[in-house]
Formats: structure tokens, C-alpha cells, sequence
């Protein structure tokens, strides 16, 4: 039996800053036997630590179908988020996973795909898009909506003009009134607005959502409004989590542990649960 | 089911046995008035067995802290070091309804996601229960089904039958191979029915009524009431044998990190806030809900078994006087 709260070490290989306080972490594994037996898939997360500071979960943003390194990102708010974001290039961090359920990609084959994320919540749609995108062919048209409170706070801005320029991608960006500059190109206005005025059509297409609850509170019915039937709608659900293994009590809804029952919720899966997240 | 009779002069012997052969012994151990679970050097420090302990044996299997890795030196040199392994034990004079508490705990650590610390600890201890002649007002064992002299849980089990000895009934292999050095001490009593030695706790509630209801009541008005006493203390859960949860933090040391872990609690405010500041369980009412419908009905969904086993101690410690059996009658009359 192995102690499961034994971490992998991993190199820093590169820091990219996404935005204030947002940073991305690539991490290689030190131990090549470990970097060899490791898999995940999309929507899983893990546990990443500074030792002698503590644990942080996160979601793993990087896309399966990139191997040799996993990547996350993540926003500086405590004690191990501030401890994380003082680490440099080629320091060693801690890394547990992966763990939880995974997007039913092999499930949506000839399917349109929608995502639609708001704020910090496009890292565990990159993960799926980039799986995604990397199988094109499996897929109809896809698209992408995304929102922030302010043009600043977009995360991985290069990736988001590279989809733009892609032809086999409609790419929607989004700020907050308030949040354009004078240059600003892209969308003024809420998630779910900009959802309900682009229309997507439902018929054949899976919509993939991920945003703070306030927003998956009103981009919900604006999909049902537009035809999607609830099977047809995935999230995926960030509660607290500590032990990432079902264990600890913290990220429990009803009798899931999203940890290990989630964290990809099919809608209607979601709405079966008590709105404890 | 085999079973023995040990005179009352004996059981020192037997237990003194049990410490010289190199086991651990926990057993109650009276602190400033109440008793409580802790390894024993000496079969004289052991308290009453009959006085129901302040905090349940979890302990034994799940520290209130411990280490779960450690790290020595830095950065690529960062040595991580697993602690060591348990050691062979007995945990004496544990009551009926802590013992199948643990039995709960065992099953929720070792079956799925094995917990190697825990699962190392259950492996190597031996349980003997001690059944109870007496109960206390706030036991309620026989009302989730369960009674004074159940069995679930335990290697072996001691009924005291006064004036007649003690019983000692074989539970599990472990039980009986822990018993072979002492039979000479001991004789049969295959004969011999425990069962007019017990206490008889009141039936308090109806328990299939609560499962009857336990679907229908998560948006029911009582919870307000039921709850606002409720001061987040988590008193309930650290002296509950079933609670299982924890927390995970680090402690820094100049040479050395530890990563430990931590007995954590579902009232706390701040077990379930995201990051966002966002608390999916905002108030105490909803706390006080999550901690019951877990008892009552999601470790039956999730593991086929209630996870309360009426030793009442959730209304022993509660320093705002809330009582599970109060909430229970509520939900059976739903």
C-alpha cells in the first residue's frame, strides 16, 4: 500500500505571468519513472505544494495530448498561492494526482463543442480545449466565450489570439462594462448576455461551462432558453478540497465528494445535487 | 462463537501479558475527571471501564495530529521521509458502540483509496470491547440499532458479570490468537448468555421512520431551530468515533517541513470557503444539516451504513446543550 500523500517533485521549467496575481506554472517531472507512469486526462486537477508551506488545489490546465509536462495556473491569494508565486524557474514543488473524473471527450465525436468560461475559470477549460483542438478532425464547429471583469485580468492572451486568428475557431472575448480600454476590441458585457446574444444553436453541440457560481447561476438558463438539453450541459466544480482522494470531508455536496465523484458534472447530474458548491 | 469465563482476580494477569509480550496496551486512563484513551505502561493506571471515556478510541487509528510526510534539506536535495510504521497493539475496554464506530472507520479508510497510516494501524491493533451494564441518559445505542453488548468491531469482547467473572467472547481470528497465551487462565463457558448482564438503554426515536424521511427533509423548518444553539465549536465531531474528516497544513522548521494532518470538522466556517471567499455552506444551520444528513444518510448512500452509533458523547460535550436525539425525533416525526 503506498502513503498517497507522498508528492511528486517538480522542476519549475517556466513562469509565465497571465495577469495580476495569475501565473502559470510548466512543471517537469525529477523522476523520469514517474513522468513515464504518470497519466491524467481532461478535467482532472492534483494537489500542488511548497513543502513547509502547504498544499493548493488546482486543476491540471495543460492538455493531455502535450506530454512530458503538466501545467497550472493559478491566482495568489494565501498562504501556499503566495508561496507558490515567489518560487522561480527550476525551483521543486511538490505535485499529488491526478485525481477526479475527466470530461467525456471521446463521447462528444461529431459533435459541436461550445466553452464558456469566466475569469480564472478558463484554466480548466484550457485543458479541454487544447484536447480538443489537438483532435480537430473529431469535432464540429468550436467555439469559445470568454469573459473578465477587465481586458487585465484575461488569462493566456497569447493563446486567446492565436484561437482568434485560427479559422477553425470562434473565438468571443468579453470584459465587464468598465473593464474595455479605448482599443478594445472584443465584447462589452456579462457572460450570459454575450451567450443569449450570440445564440448558439444547440442542436448537436455539447456547451461546456466553467465560472464563478454567480455566473453559472445565470449562464444556465440562457442554454436552456436556447434548447440545450441539461445532458448536453458539463461544468466542472471547485469546492475546497484538501485530501484530493475522497478522505478529508471538505469538498463534499450531498454524498459526492467532488474530488472524486466530480469534478465534471453533467447539468443534470448537478442539478440531482444539493446547491452546496 | 467461543467463550470463556476469566475470574475478576485474573484479568490484571491477562493484561499485564498483553504489555509484557511487547504490545502496545491502550486503555481509559483517567485526566482530571473524565477518562480517556492512551497507551497504559502499567495495568494500574487503567480507569474504570465501565465510565463511558470523554472522547472516543478514534484516536488510537487517527491522531488528532500526525505526520504524513516530512521534508528534509531543500530545494533538489529535498528529501521527503514517510513516518514509521505502527506498531502490534490492543485497545482495551472500548464500549460496544465505539468499537463499531471504528469498525465504520476501518471500512471508510482501508476500502476505497486505502489510507496506508490508518489501514497499517487497524491491521496491527486487536480490539476488545467491554460491554456495558449501565448506560448513561444520553446513550442511545439501542435506537439506531445497535445494543450494550454488539460485537460489530471487536476482536473480543468482556461482559462483566459481577459476582461471576468476566465473559470473554471470541470475535475474529485476531481475537483468538490473541487469547491463546492466556487459556490457561480462563475457562469454558460456552453455556453462558450475556445478554441479562446489560444495560438496557431507552429506545428514543424511531429509526425506521427516520429512514422513511430522511429523503424528504433536507428544506424542513426544524433545522433553524435545531441549530441555532449551534457555536461552530466542533466539540460533536471530535468526540464522535465516526467523524472522519481532516485537514492538511504544514508546519515549518528551519532543517525540516512537516506536512500534517489535522482533525477537522464540517461546523467550522471555514471547512467549506473557496477561495473567492464564496462558502457553499454559508450558515451554521446548513452546517448543522450537512453533519446529520452524513450520520443519517449519506454514508448510507455512499457506504450502506448509518455513521452514528448512539454513544450520545455529541450531547455529553456540547457546551450550548444541542442534543442529536432532539433532531432525530424531529426528522422521524417529519
Amino acid at each position: 500500500m503506498e502513503n498517497m500523500y507522498v508528492p511528486y517533485m517538480m522542476r519549475i521549467e517556466k513562469i509565465t505571468d497571465e495577469a495580476p496575481d495569475i501565473r502559470t506554472f510548466r512543471l517537469k517531472f525529477m523522476n523520469s519513472d514517474d513522468e513515464k507512469k504518470f497519466k491524467f486526462k481532461a478535467g482532472q486537477f492534483g494537489e500542488y505544494s511548497v513543502f513547509g508551506e502547504g498544499e493548493s488545489t488546482f486543476c491540471i490546465a495543460s492538455s493531455p495530448t502535450r506530454e512530458g509536462y503538466i501545467e497550472c495556473t493559478f491566482r495568489e491569494v494565501g498562504r501556499v498561492t503566495s508561496a507558490l508565486a515567489s518560487r522561480e524557474e527550476g525551483d521543486i514543488i511538490g505535485f499529488r494526482g491526478p485525481y477526479g473524473n475527466t470530461f467525456p471527450i471521446d463521447e462528444w465525436k461529431g459533435k459541436n463543442l461550445i466553452f464558456i468560461a469566466g475569469g480564472i475559470a478558463l484554466p480548466p477549460l484550457r485543458c479541454v480545449i487544447w484536447n480538443a483542438l489537438d483532435l480537430r478532425e473529431n469535432f464540429k464547429d468550436v467555439s469559445i466565450v470568454y469573459g473578465a471583469r477587465t481586458e487585465n485580468d484575461l488569462v493566456y492572451k497569447d493563446e486567446l489570439k492565436e484561437w482568434e486568428e485560427r479559422p477553425d475557431v470562434n473565438l468571443t472575448v468579453t470584459v465587464d462594462p468598465g473593464g474595455e480600454t479605448p482599443d478594445w476590441k472584443g465584447k462589452v458585457g456579462f457572460v450570459p448576455a454575450i451567450v443569449e446574444e450570440i445564440a448558439p444553436k444547440a442542436e448537436n453541440t455539447i456547451a461546456i461551462v466553467c465560472g464563478p457560481p454567480i455566473m453559472i447561476k445565470y449562464t444556465m438558463p440562457v442554454l436552456e432558453k436556447l434548447g440545450f438539453p441539461v445532458e448536453n450541459i458539463y461544468t466542472t466544480l471547485e469546492n475546497r478540497m484538501k485530501c484530493g482522494i475522497g478522505k478529508c470531508g471538505h469538498c463534499m455536496v450531498g454524498s459526492n465528494y467532488v474530488c472524486k465523484d466530480g469534478p465534471v458534472y453533467r447539468y443534470d447530474e448537478l442539478l440531482a445535487l444539493p446547491m452546496e458548491y | 462463537m467461543q467463550q470463556y469465563k476469566l475470574s475478576k482476580e485474573k484479568l490484571p494477569e491477562f493484561l499485564s501479558g498483553i504489555i509484557q509480550s511487547g504490545k502496545k496496551l491502550y486503555a481509559p486512563v483517567e485526566n482530571n475527571g473524565s477518562n480517556y484513551f492512551a497507551e497504559v505502561k502499567e495495568v494500574g493506571s487503567i480507569a474504570d471501564v465501565g465510565k463511558k471515556t470523554k472522547l472516543s478510541a478514534k484516536s488510537v487509528f487517527f491522531p488528532r495530529c500526525e505526520e504524513l510526510v516530512k521534508f528534509e534539506g531543500n530545494g533538489e536535495n529535498t528529501k521527503i521521509i514517510e513516518p514509521e510504521a505502527a506498531k502490534e497493539g490492543v485497545l482495551y475496554g472500548i464500549k460496544p458502540c465505539d468499537a463499531s464506530g471504528m469498525d465504520y472507520f476501518k471500512d471508510f479508510y482501508t476500502k476505497e483509496n486505502a489510507d496506508k497510516l490508518i489501514a497499517d494501524r487497524f491491521e496491527k491493533t486487536t480490539i476488545i470491547s467491554c460491554s456495558c451494564n449501565e448506560a448513561t441518559d444520553t446513550c442511545f445505542c439501542t435506537s439506531i440499532g445497535s445494543n450494550p453488548g454488539n460485537t460489530r468491531g471487536s476482536d473480543l469482547n468482556i461482559t462483566d458479570m459481577g459476582d461471576s467473572g468476566f465473559l470473554v467472547e471470541v470475535v475474529t481470528d485476531r481475537g483468538a490468537s490473541l487469547l491463546e497465551a492466556y487459556k490457561n487462565i480462563m475457562s469454558q463457558a460456552s453455556d453462558v448468555d450475556k445478554t441479562k448482564y446489560l444495560a438496557e438503554p431507552q429506545i428514543r426515536f424511531d429509526i425506521n421512520k427516520v429512514k422513511a424521511n430522511i429523503d424528504k427533509i433536507y428544506d424542513a423548518d426544524f433545522w433553524q431551530a435545531e441549530s441555532d444553539k449551534c457555536l461552530s465549536c466542533a466539540s460533536c465531531a471530535f468526540s464522535c468515533p465516526t467523524c472522519t474528516c481532516f485537514d492538511i497544513q504544514d508546519e515549518k522548521n528551519p532543517h525540516e517541513s512537516r506536512r500534517l494532518r489535522l482533525w477537522d470538522s464540517c461546523g467550522f466556517d471555514l471547512f467549506t470557503v473557496h477561495a473567492s471567499g464564496h462558502n457553499p455552506r454559508e450558515v451554521q444551520t446548513e452546517r448543522w444539516r450537512h453533519r446529520i444528513l452524513h450520520k443519517f444518510k449519506y454514508s448510507v448512500d455512499t457506504m450502506g451504513q448509518l455513521s452514528c452509533t448512539g454513544c450520545g458523547r455529541c450531547i455529553d460535550n456540547c457546551p450550548a446543550g444541542m442534543n442529536i436525539i432532539d433532531t432525530m425525533i424531529k426528522i422521524s416525526e417529519a
